[in-house]
């Protein structure tokens, strides 16, 4: 008897999510710190103020597209004490749904027997206790997984149709899966693989060129910016400029710096408090951070990845979008934790345990000192700004550079045998 | 504001106003900007006549600048009794000034808890003071009353005598009046202490603990307190809608909060110069009136940056990478509903739009808990940390420095030759693949 059989393990990841949500319950009526994330109050204030006709913008904080609140409807439906956790449940389901996609697209890359090993991988998302956390204290990244999964599925699938209109409806969501728009047009061009002896990059460039224009991405490029159009003009009919401005023009826009993760924070919150100081002896750096973000997440990684291996393109993607973002939250962490399983089998920090573990050592290592040096800043009043919170910041910046070189390196290499395997399993996808 | 109410009707008692005619121009800052930092507070009370509809709060070490402006700009050429009574005004225990723009009319009263020397120095016993007259336009009203008892709950009662100066004999008086404000007594007089938790982090707690367990007024009466944040400082008003957290705090809710109420914001980016909470306490049900209690009023602080001005105080900030910032303390007190029809402002001594009044009815009456006095200043201050920006370079420099070499590394990454690395890495496989 195996644990790994899709019945079991989809009951023991409903059952952990489950479980915590109704110790959530309990928790928050229980306790004065509540289980429930800050979010989740106010995505359902939010619904509440649109129940009540109202704008969700008259939450303070809400900064998500009003159609978020309008499928949180039914929190504010009573009895609450069933229906406020409506939310947390479609989160968590939505995590579910990720994981099976996560599931199906690793099962065919493998023969039938070798299930097992798919379910195994599946399982790091599955029943991974930091989503199924994330997800029912009522963080909404689960809905943008299981849009990101299921957009790669659909292409897998040759579901241009599909997979277009999930892409419009996760750049209304969130901008940021934007840039998978180009690699998936890469992948779905006609163009030749890209290899290494491959003369000159020109003549790398124009055959890609080339290839792009054919019937699938125009179909790719139709549908996702007809549903986004569609979507975003809806909801500025709704809510107004509002909408534009709390949803993404706040994201250009903000000044408070309050500290996370990101490289830049410790930067950003120099220049906002100290204008003088930037504008006489040195360039504004912050205003072109966006540039090693979009260069390597929505060109370069693309280009060089896209042929070889969508998912783990899409996951390097994420994963240097995220490192190199202005603004950091472990929430985050989930958009690119949500592809890791489609990269785990052909990596290297597999193969290599020892690098593997050295690895995750670093990523969690590097985070630990960052939460030590916030919990001394935040609870303690210490002034860790300098060098504490900044050192780590771009501590954690150098572990995801020199992780995001080892899982290109991977993909640019290829698995070999796993390689050949995979084809295989991209023409049964195809075939489904 | 911070008055000690319950010595305003002390045994001996003595009010001076003098009323001065002035040319509107009491502020001279430019109204632009004055819009954007003066906050709007809710007033329930629409009735009450004389509601402020615009709120500031900042607060003064001393009164300095006033008894400057007072000397030079209000009193007459020559007019020293005028330049005396300004020089008090600076060791006033608590001070009114009213300005009626119909009339313009300036009222400026001030309440003494003992008698000030022309010299500045508080006498310790008896009342020992000289008033001359003013010209003979401006009459100068002395009385010397004391409290009697009141027949009705919300009367105060006075009787003694009353003088004009240069006019009359001192005629003896008696007269009652509804009050607004009364000190709340009890047997034993309850006293509230006022500390943040230490340490104070980046959410600091203020604590208000009072020293016995006091049973209200009147059974209809509710206990608050009315903090007044500057904008370093505020309150998260979606945190205090969760029930368990109002229990956990002592606290049963939060019934206004005016001005500055972002979430977000550092303390350069907003403009209005802070916010004013009501806050009605939970006090526990007596059970034994011996035993203290204590509340809690959670805050947060807005992110805060060093003083632009390199003063010697600035440096010494610098240096340590805080800064200090301080509230005063909020005043605590009993909110009691007065019969119908009592007429709170036929009382000569009342006192109105000072923050909390407004946010109740206009037949509310206030009992207040007296602060324990001999803490001293009645301000709290706590250091907050900050970025210094004497590392700014180190900042910039390490910033970009890291995130070039990174992006660098991932580029190198994605063009670089594969065979030897792939030969050496993963012997067998990555020449396979290629």
């Amino acid at each position: 008897m195996t644990l790994f059989t899709p019945f079991k393990i989809l009951s023991l990841s409903l059952l952990l999510r489950l479980s915590l949500l109704l110790y959530g319950l309990f928790q928050d009526a229980h306790s004065p710190l509540p289980y429930t994330d800050v979010d989740y109050y106010v995505f359902t204030d939010a619904a509440r103020f649109v129940a009540h006709s109202a704008s969700p913008y008259a939450r303070a904080t809400y900064r998500y597209t009003p159609l978020l609140a309008y499928i949180l409807h039914p929190t504010t439906w009573s009895p609450q004490y069933m229906w406020f956790s409506f939310g947390k449940v479609l989160f968590a389901a939505s995590d579910i749904v990720a994981g099976w996609l996560i599931y199906l697209i690793l099962s065919v890359h493998w023969k039938q027997k070798e299930n097992m090993r798919a379910l195994k991988f599946a399982s790091v998302w599955l029943l991974n206790p930091f989503v199924a956390t994330i997800s029912t204290r009522g963080s909404s990244e689960g809905l943008l997984g299981v849009m990101v999964i299921g957009l790669l599925y659909a292409i897998l699938r040759q579901q241009v149709v599909f997979g277009g209109v999930l892409l419009g409806l996760g750049v209304h969501f969130k901008i940021y899966p934007v840039i998978y728009a180009p690699a998936l047009v890469l992948y779905l061009s006609s163009a030749p693989q890209p290899s290494p002896s491959t003369s000159s990059p020109f003549a790398y460039l124009y055959q890609q060129a080339i290839g792009i224009l054919n019937r699938a991405n125009i179909i790719l490029t139709l549908t996702s910016l007809t549903t986004f159009t569609i979507l975003t003009l809806a909801m500025y009919h709704l809510e107004g400029w509002d909408f534009i401005q709390h949803t993404y023009l706040h994201h250009l826009t903000r000044s408070d710096h309050r500290h996370n993760f990101s490289a830049y924070n410790t930067l950003l919150h120099l220049s906002s408090a100290y204008p003088a100081l930037g504008s006489s002896s040195f360039p504004p750096f912050e205003r072109l951070a966006f540039l090693p973000q979009i260069i390597l997440s929505a060109i370069l990684i693309p280009l060089a990845l896209a042929k070889r291996d969508i998912a783990s393109c899409m996951l390097t993607q994420t994963y240097a979008f995220v490192g190199f973002n202005k603004v950091v939250t472990s929430q985050y962490f989930v958009w690119y934790l949500v592809l890791l399983p489609l990269y785990l089998p052909e990596s290297s920090f597999l193969r290599r345990p020892r690098l593997g573990l050295l690895a995750l050592a670093l990523w969690v290592g590097s985070q630990a000192v960052w939460l030590q040096q916030g919990y001394q800043l935040e609870f303690l009043g210490s002034p860790t700004f300098w060098p504490g919170l900044w050192g780590s910041g771009v501590g954690f910046l150098a572990v995801n550079c020199w992780i995001l070189g080892v899982m290109i390196q991977d993909i640019r290499i290829g698995r070999g045998e796993e390689e050949q395997a995979k084809t295989d399993g991209a023409k049964k996808l195809k075939a489904l | 504001m911070k008055a000690v109410l319950d010595k305003t009707f002390g045994s001996t008692l003595t009010a001076q106003s003098c009323e001065v005619q002035i040319i509107s121009r009491l502020v001279a800052v430019g109204a632009d900007k004055l819009q954007k930092v003066l906050t709007r507070p809710s007033i329930t009370s629409e009735r009450l006549a004389s509601s402020a509809s615009l709120q500031y709060h900042e607060t003064s070490r001393n009164l300095n600048g006033l008894v400057v402006y007072v000397k030079e700009k209000l009193c007459p050429k020559g007019e020293t009794r005028c330049h005396k009574d300004a020089l008090r005004l600076a060791h006033a225990d608590h001070l009114d000034i009213d300005y009626d723009a119909v009339s313009q009319t300036l009222t400026i009263s001030a309440y003494f808890e003992g008698a000030v020397s022309d010299l500045g120095e508080k006498q310790r016993e008896g009342w020992d003071e000289s008033i001359s007259d003013y010209a003979a336009s401006v009459p100068t009203e002395i009385g010397i009353l004391s409290i009697q008892k009141a027949t009705q709950p919300e009367e105060v009662s006075l009787g003694g005598f009353l003088i004009t100066l240069d006019k009359d004999k001192p005629k003896p008086t008696l007269f009652s009046f509804p009050s607004r404000h009364h000190a709340y007594r009890s047997n034993d007089k309850p006293l509230f202490d006022v500390r943040f938790d230490t340490p104070t982090g980046l959410h600091p707690t203020l604590r208000l603990t009072f020293n016995r367990t006091q049973a209200p007024p009147a059974p209809s009466c509710s206990m608050h307190a009315y903090p007044v944040l500057p904008s370093s400082l505020f309150i998260d008003k979606y945190q205090m809608s969760s029930a368990n957290f109002l229990a956990s705090n002592n606290l049963r809710a939060l019934r206004a909060l005016d001005g500055e109420t972002d979430l977000e914001a550092p303390v350069w980016a907003v403009e209005k110069w802070g916010s004013a909470v009501l806050l009605e306490l939970a006090p526990p049900t007596i059970t034994n009136a011996d035993e203290g209690w204590s509340a809690t009023v959670p805050l947060h602080l807005r992110y805060q940056r060093a003083p632009a001005s390199h003063d010697a105080a600035g440096n010494a900030t610098a240096k340590d990478s805080t800064v200090a910032i301080s509230i005063p303390w909020p005043v605590v007190f009993w909110a009691c509903p007065a019969e119908e029809g009592t007429k709170m402002s036929t009382n000569p001594f009342d006192r109105a739009n000072l923050g909390y009044d407004g946010l109740f009815g206009p037949r509310t009456m206030f009992y207040h808990v007296s602060p324990a006095a001999d803490t001293g200043s009645l301000v709290e201050s706590i250091a907050v940390p900050i970025l210094d920006p004497q590392y700014g370079a180190w900042i910039e420099q390490g910033t970009v420095g890291t995130i070039v070499l990174g992006f660098l590394w991932v580029c190198w990454a994605l063009v670089r030759p594969l065979k030897q690395q792939s030969g050496k890495a993963l012997p067998g496989k990555g020449e396979k693949a290629d």
